[in-house]
């Protein structure tokens, strides 16, 4: 077959199912665009978990005068209790790298700069602020460990973890990357069903054709390529927009304004991106055009 | 050139066979007319040498070929050595006589180049070289049929089958096509004609192998339609 029947036979054929191919285009640019989100996304978790997970540090409260009742029955803390909190840290050692005793005055500073000309800075006094143990660990992950041994000792009013915060902010991206696993699994679906159809529908509206095609001998591949062309080509523009989505929003929304606004943060690069756009690139094209090739077949016995 | 040895062909067992152990041998160059009722089997008689359709038992051989044993892939080769026409024509709406033409070339992977030396040579032959860029809706019924027969004939094949060449088309233009295809089996090409058209069976003065219930029960050189002349 040579190259230009075969591409005025691809012309023909996406002229004729055009409706089809525009659907197919259309929901394969979605399942791609929300693949190479949902990759991102998982990239994204992992550069929060290594940025963070490297500063994570527990910081350990303890009773004052001013701490409620409920939290510190015994008032405020003893020089004893302390002590056996340091020697519970102490043999925690060496999933505990480190800790520090931070007094009220460091406490009241820190406070300050927090709340800078705010109305709470003005009326806060030194007093009022708890001294801590600030614990450093070597496994951030093994966070929990330590939690448990210290928060029931006596003297202590509460344990403030961060990892529970970032649990909390992991989990939702973990919901975000689901919810667009979700949405790229469904609308392949949409793909394949659509794609099955066009080859039904192609093959139908060109039956004529097939027929002397087949009594003038021509081979079973060179009657199914431009069928399977032509899926392959829908695919392939589907995934340009997809491309072109993830670009945009790499550019407009994580470049211009995330990595600017959210300073503390690393954010995924070009290079992830490119990555993701290869894969959901490939997803789509190799999905298309096998189910395009085993849909062929079955609606055109040669 | 087509040989068929106890060939027997059932579509289903509850029913008599449509071709019932058929022994039959076509030389090289013949000009064969197949004729008989409807029913009688030459759907399944063509259908079988096209390998469209395997036999229940017994052997066909196609211009060396041993059909009962072709593999699928091996079947277009077979088909590039037969060329068919049909009663409704069957040309593509969409392209010029040239271009249909082509297509039959352009399937089998003929490069453009070395088209349209094949494509001037048979429109020659049909005679239709002046209507070359006119397309089916212009064209009489008999100019289709000849479009038909080139597209099938471009090609070179051994042998030409043609299914009711005739059935749409008038007396006169039946003669026409009949002479073009005299024409056709004059460079060595094999042709045979199913046919129900008594009067161009009879105006010919060929081979008839007559079918009825499947089974072939007259095989006559130089025969007419009817029986008994």
């Amino acid at each position: 077959m040579n190259l230009r029947f075969l591409t005025s036979e691809v012309a023909t054929g996406l002229r004729r199912t055009f409706t089809l191919t525009l659907a197919i285009i259309i929901t394969s640019t979605i399942a791609l665009t929300m693949l190479a989100l949902s990759l991102l996304v998982r990239n994204q978790v992992e550069l929060i978990e290594q940025k963070l997970y490297e500063k994570v540090e527990i910081t350990v409260f303890l009773c004052a005068e001013i701490s409620p009742d409920n939290l510190c029955p015994a008032g405020e803390i003893t020089v004893t209790e302390k002590n056996q909190i340091q020697a519970t840290l102490n043999s925690l050692k060496p999933l505990v790298t480190e800790y520090s005793f931070e007094t009220r005055e460091v406490a009241f500073d820190r406070f300050i700069q927090q709340f800078q000309g705010s109305a709470v800075a003005a009326e806060a006094t030194a007093d009022q602020m708890p001294e801590s143990y600030r614990v450093s660990m070597a496994d951030p992950e093994q966070y929990k460990i330590v939690v448990d041994r210290v928060k029931n000792l006596a003297g202590v009013e509460y344990v403030q973890d961060q990892q529970a915060v970032l649990d909390s902010l992991f989990i939702s991206l973990g919901y975000l990357q689901i919810g667009a696993i979700a949405i790229a699994a469904l609308m392949l679906l949409v793909v394949v069903v659509l794609t099955i159809n066009t080859m039904r529908i192609a093959a139908f509206s060109r039956r004529t054709e097939i027929a002397i095609m087949r009594l003038v001998g021509a081979s079973k591949s060179a009657i199914r390529l431009p069928f399977v062309i032509e899926a392959t080509i829908a695919a392939a523009i589907g995934a340009l927009f997809a491309t072109g989505l993830i670009a945009a929003f790499q550019y407009w929304v994580v470049e211009q304004l995330l990595v600017t606004t959210v300073e503390f943060l690393d954010f995924v690069t070009w290079n992830e991106v490119f990555v993701s756009m290869a894969i959901s690139a490939a997803v789509g094209l190799l999905l298309t055009s096998l189910v395009a090739i085993v849909s062929i077949r079955r609606y055109l016995k040669v | 050139m087509i040989r068929f040895d106890a060939v027997t062909k059932s579509y289903r067992k509850d029913l008599p066979p449509a071709v019932a152990s058929i022994d039959l041998m076509i030389e090289p160059g013949e000009f064969i007319f197949l004729i008989g009722p409807s029913g009688s089997g030459k759907s399944t008689f063509l259908s079988l040498v096209l390998r469209e359709a395997k036999p229940t038992s017994g052997s066909i051989t196609v211009d060396g070929m041993q059909l009962e044993k072709l593999r699928d892939r091996a079947v277009p080769k077979l088909r590039r050595k037969i060329g068919v026409v049909f009663q409704d024509f069957r040309l593509l709406n969409n392209r010029t006589v040239k271009q249909n033409v082509g297509f039959a070339l352009d399937v089998i992977g003929v490069p453009r180049k070395e088209q349209n030396e094949k494509i001037e040579h048979i429109l020659q032959t049909v005679g239709l070289s002046q209507l070359a860029d006119r397309f089916p809706h212009q064209l009489s019924g008999g100019e289709q049929q000849r479009v038909a027969i080139a597209r099938a004939c471009v090609n070179q094949p051994t042998v030409l089958i043609a299914d009711e060449p005739t059935g749409n088309l008038d007396p006169d233009t039946s003669a026409e096509i009949m002479r073009t295809l005299d024409q056709i089996n004059r460079f060595g090409t094999t042709v045979i004609v199913a046919t129900h058209d008594a009067a161009i069976v009879d105006g010919m003065r060929r081979r008839v192998i007559e079918l009825a219930k499947g089974e072939v029960i007259r095989d006559q050189e130089r025969g007419v339609y009817g029986i008994g002349e």
